[in-house]
């Protein structure tokens, strides 16, 4: 039954040449047998049907192109006689019914169009009144983009009608909060206020709605089962918007799918299997869903292992959710779906880089005490004791069980079979990664909560719940947010010790291997964070937390007791350093590739940089003394004049002082042969290190100003850059951040090449450093700013062939069109730029990534040597 | 980093990271500040110790991305440290990264202030307060060692200072 209908023509030119173009449409609408009627006349472009469902609409413009006709349909329906939703069909009206000046020659008969048709690409828009309606959609496809500086947002405030903003963030608010606090009222009373708001405004706000709880659905996974309930009700009152919200949410999965983000198309995916459970979908389609994701593990060929493994863990993580109805009521297909799994991930899944990826690894006698676990078998070992014990799970809550009178005779929709998009070779997929576990049951206080086994399903999914909200905030680096979050979690979740479940979260992040999701300082504040609001359980959990990676470093991989370095010694840095160090006493005495000792030392050295010798002093006990890092400063002996080289250095000194020019200092380093000398550059940068030894800032002054001398007689050669090298060592042997920070300053000057860098960081004058953690910082730090360098030339690379493909479409649409001559050529000439500027790119992306494998090479080679 | 695309309910309550603070000696228009504060990679580090060196801002800042440079803050007539900083990174990726983790945090056991700066101008290191300092050490009401003990107006009272 049809209630108003909505015509509009638009009318969309491109401006090139002003002249009066219209056209007219005539036809009548039928709903069923019935005359589609509520007529009442409005704007030129736009209309409503007469009683007998006919139509006449007209529109003209002034445009400089041929306009392109639009005939739109929007059509109210009334789906169950009370709470309208919105149709809209769009035709594309023939050229040829276009006819010169301002009222049209010719009117084009659309005929009888019965609306129960239903056409292929309808969609469904909110429209909020008429004015909003001729505004937004006359706007949507203006070709020309309006250059007015207020920005797209401003300028779509400007056009709604008033209150919409206020509605709009009313319905984000109540709707992206439900569940966070209850205040007094139980969750069930909430959640039913929740749906007989939003069924306030469902006529008016409908798109907005299914928006905000699709947001709510890939950014809030930690409350699933709360908008599953709320969408079940939801469907259960109104057929429709179930429908609406999975077709919305089957898009977006579509579209994170093909942008890469996995994380948001899994929270999907977890969903819409738990839509089964609040009687929104089918149980059969959703096993249709499930065995189509299947398909594809055992139909793809060629495709790399972790795309597959994806779809594994997917289908895996769901079931916890769908699992005991699926055991319920289709325990064929189950076993099935299982044994599908199983043959995977039995017998074709590889794991050779499991060694790679563990934080510890078992080193001679030595043997982890946790195993750490590829991720996919582990949660495949927890299913299965999940099946074992009859898919009964103690964590998710299952809100609509409250309400299930009035879930059980809903309608339900088929949810589409699932696509992956095809995999090129750009494509992306999540690496694998271990399960991290620091605890044990038997490291968290007796008289708590026990943890929950490592098998068991509930360590999963609250690990789960802590990961979610740790990602989903870190999006936006908001520390304090996301300490928020987790500390309102800690207060829900009472039955585990969730100090401890926290802490080993975000250390399994902060220590996944090859690299972690976020940067490693927005963890060490997150933990400070935490530290302070919940001051009595954290800092404990804490303080255990390193003294177990302490006993364990000798298991531990070198890069992630480097990492742990950096965040205790930041950590310390923010609690004036008040530790038990006494416990760390032995370490000292052990051997200096130690495990212990190196861990101890690189903190006490990191703790340093971090405050002042004097200070250190103060913090570390007494007999520390010994083993205390030597006084950071410069090591000049040139100035005693019994030194050979007193004459050469106070010459230098006097050029430096004189502000002699780039060629002078040159003059000054030739030997007699005219080329230059070793010893007279080495003497030359440790004169320029002592007079800007004083802070960084004068250090750079220096080398910026003699640049051209540096850059120049190193390109002599590579021993030019060692006695560069070496001359920088001698001088700040005692400070190696000093080391750090001027090799890392001559790369970017391009005074000093990676490659010798390297090979003088793993040479043999350099072995006795081989356990400081400088060394392998100075060596990433290059590698990780060269790499980011290439993809900032690989970004602007693709933009440029972006650039230069659009460029050439646009010539070619123009073919045929009556075109000026010099805008042709203006075309063309720019075309050519813009190849140049590919070439050039290309180029120079090819030239780096060439430089980046050599250099691969390069490290291989030295690290083999020096190994040998 | 962030997907426009979908509504996320984490960025509906987010505030500005740009504090309400407004260099008023900016050359350009209050418009061209803000695109400067919002585009700009540089940050101001406020409430440091006098005697807080240059190289712990190197590591403190460093361990958020890739520092260009960094520019202490000095006293304009004694042209001693005096308490502030700017930090100038390459990018304002990183910049983002060490705002958002770093705000608030502490370096010489002292909770720093950090905030975006519409990017450095010489003569901007200068302290800008009568006794050479910032600003803000001739109003405290605190006895602050880090930061030469009592405010300078009560120091200079007392016939120390100036």
């Amino acid at each position: 039954m049809l209630r108003i209908t909505v015509l509009a023509l638009a009318l969309f030119g491109v401006t090139l040449a002003m002249r009066d173009q219209s056209i007219a449409i005539h036809g009548k609408l039928l709903c069923g047998a019935k005359p589609a009627s509520n007529v009442r006349d409005d704007l030129l472009d736009q209309g409503y049907t007469d009683g007998n469902g006919e139509f006449n609409l007209k529109g003209g413009t002034a445009e400089l192109t041929p306009i392109d006709p639009v005939f739109k349909l929007f059509i109210f329906i009334c789906d169950d006689g009370i709470k309208p939703g919105m149709r809209k069909v769009k035709f594309a009206l023939p050229k040829s019914y276009i006819t010169e000046g301002q009222v049209p020659k010719k009117t084009f008969d659309i005929g009888i169009l019965n609306l129960e048709t239903i056409f292929a690409k309808e969609e469904r828009e909110l429209i909020v009144s008429r004015k909003h309606l001729k505004m937004s959609n006359l706007g949507m496809r203006r070709r020309h983009e309006d250059h007015d500086d207020d920005g797209g947002v401003d300028a779509k405030r400007r056009r709604a009608p008033p209150g919409v903003d206020e509605v709009q963030r009313k319905l984000e608010d109540v709707i992206s909060r439900v569940g966070d606090k209850e205040d007094g009222a139980s969750l069930e009373n909430n959640l039913e206020k929740l749906c007989n708001v939003l069924d306030q405004y469902m006529e008016n706000y409908r798109s907005n709605i299914i928006e905000i709880m699709a947001g709510c659905v890939v950014y809030l996974p930690e409350k699933l089962t709360i908008y599953s309930t709320v969408v079940g009700i939801l469907n259960a009152r109104n057929f429709n918007f179930g429908g609406e919200i999975v077709e919305k949410l089957t898009q977006i999965l579509q579209d994170k799918l093909d942008s890469g983000d996995f994380n948001a198309a899994l929270n999907v995916i977890l969903f819409l299997c738990d839509l089964g459970n609040s009687r929104v979908l089918t149980l059969n389609s959703i096993v249709e869903f499930i065995e189509s994701m299947l398909q594809l593990v055992f139909e793809e060929k060629d495709v790399p292992q972790v795309r597959i493994d994806w779809l594994i863990y997917a289908i895996l993580h769901a079931l916890p959710w769908i699992g005991s109805e699926l055991k319920e009521k289709k325990p064929d297909e189950l076993n099935n779906i299982l044994e599908g799994i199983k043959n995977y991930i039995q017998d074709t899944r590889k794991r050779e880089y499991l060694p790679l990826i563990q934080v510890w690894c078992s080193r001679g006698e030595v043997t982890v005490i946790h195993e750490q676990e590829d991720y996919l078998d582990c949660l495949w070992a927890q299913i299965n004791k999940l099946k074992e014990d009859n898919w009964k799970e103690l964590h998710i809550p299952r809100h609509h069980l409250a309400f299930e009178s009035v879930l059980q005779d809903a309608l339900q929709h088929n949810l589409p079979a699932f696509s992956a998009p095809v995999h090129r070779e750009e494509s992306q997929y999540p690496f694998p990664y271990v399960v991290f576990r620091l605890f044990d049951y038997a490291d968290c206080p007796d008289d708590g909560p026990v943890l929950p086994g490592h098998r068991a399903i509930e360590r999963f999914l609250i690990e789960e719940e802590i990961r979610w909200i740790i990602e989903n905030n870190g999006r936006h680096l908001d520390k304090k947010s996301c300490a928020k979050e987790l500390a309102q979690y800690a207060e829900t979740a009472t039955n585990v010790p969730i100090a401890y479940m926290i802490l080993e979260v975000v250390l399994s992040q902060m220590f996944k291997l090859p690299s972690a999701p976020l940067p490693q300082i927005f963890y060490h504040s997150l933990l400070l964070e935490l530290c302070k609001l919940l001051p009595k359980s954290f800092p404990f959990a804490l303080a255990q937390a390193i003294e177990l990676v302490y006993q364990r470093a000798d298991t531990m991989q070198p890069i992630i007791i480097d990492r742990v370095v950096d965040w205790f010694s930041f950590h310390l840095s923010n609690f004036q350093y008040r530790w038990s160090w006494e416990d760390w006493y032995g370490s000292l005495a052990a051997s200096a590739f130690d495990p212990k000792h190196i861990f101890t030392k690189e903190i006490i050295e990191k703790c340093l940089r971090l405050s002042y010798y004097d200070r250190l002093k103060e913090f570390l006990p007494d007999n520390f003394g010994p083993h205390l890092p030597p006084l950071p400063e410069i090591r000049y002996t040139f100035d005693d004049p019994d030194n050979e080289y007193f004459e050469t250095a106070s010459k230098f000194s006097q050029l430096f002082q004189s502000k002699a020019t780039d060629e002078q200092m040159l003059e000054a380093l030739k030997g007699p042969e005219g080329d230059y000398e070793r010893d007279a550059f080495g003497i030359f940068f440790s004169v320029l290190l002592k007079l800007g030894c004083k802070t960084y800032s004068h250090v750079f002054a220096a080398l910026s100003r003699y640049h051209h001398t540096l850059k120049t007689v190193s390109e002599a050669g590579d021993e030019l850059q060692l006695v560069l090298l070496q001359a920088l060592y001698a001088c700040w042997k005692t400070y190696p951040q000093t080391i750090q920070v001027v090799v890392d300053k001559m790369l970017k000057m391009q005074v000093l090449d990676c490659a010798v860098v390297f090979s003088w960081l793993f040479s043999a004058d350099m072995k006795h450093e081989m356990n400081r953690q400088w060394l392998f910082d100075t060596m990433n730090t290059a590698l990780s700013r060269l790499s980011r360098h290439i993809n900032k030339v690989e970004g602007e690379y693709k933009d440029a062939e972006r650039e230069f493909n659009s460029k050439d479409n646009r010539i070619r649409d123009r073919d045929g069109d009556e075109q000026m001559e010099d805008e042709e050529l203006f075309a063309a000439s720019a075309k050519e730029a813009a190849r140049e500027r590919l070439n050039e790119l290309k180029e120079k992306h090819e030239t780096l990534r060439d430089f980046q494998k050599n250099l691969f090479l390069d490290i291989f080679h030295v690290c083999f040597k020096s190994v040998t | 980093m962030v997907d426009q695309l979908t509504f996320d309910p984490r960025n509906r309550n987010r505030g500005d990271s740009i504090s309400q603070y407004r260099d008023q000696r900016y050359k350009g228009t209050l418009k061209e500040q803000e695109i400067a504060l919002r585009s700009s990679a540089t940050l101001y580090i406020g409430n440091l110790s006098y005697y807080t060196r240059e190289e712990q801002v190197y590591e403190l800042f460093g361990r958020g991305g890739d520092v260009r440079r960094v520019i202490m803050g000095l006293d304009r007539f004694r042209k001693t440290p005096c308490g502030f900083c700017f930090v100038e990174f390459y990018t304002r990726m990183d910049a983002e990264i060490a705002m958002e983790a770093l705000n608030q945090t502490r370096l010489d056991e002292r909770t720093v202030r950090v905030d975006w700066d519409a990017g450095f101008v010489e003569g901007r290191q200068y302290g800008r307060g009568k006794h050479g300092g910032q600003v803000r050490d001739e109003y405290r009401k605190d006895y602050d060692p880090g930061r030469g003990g009592w405010n300078k107006m009560i120091a200079s009272r007392g016939g120390g200072d100036e």
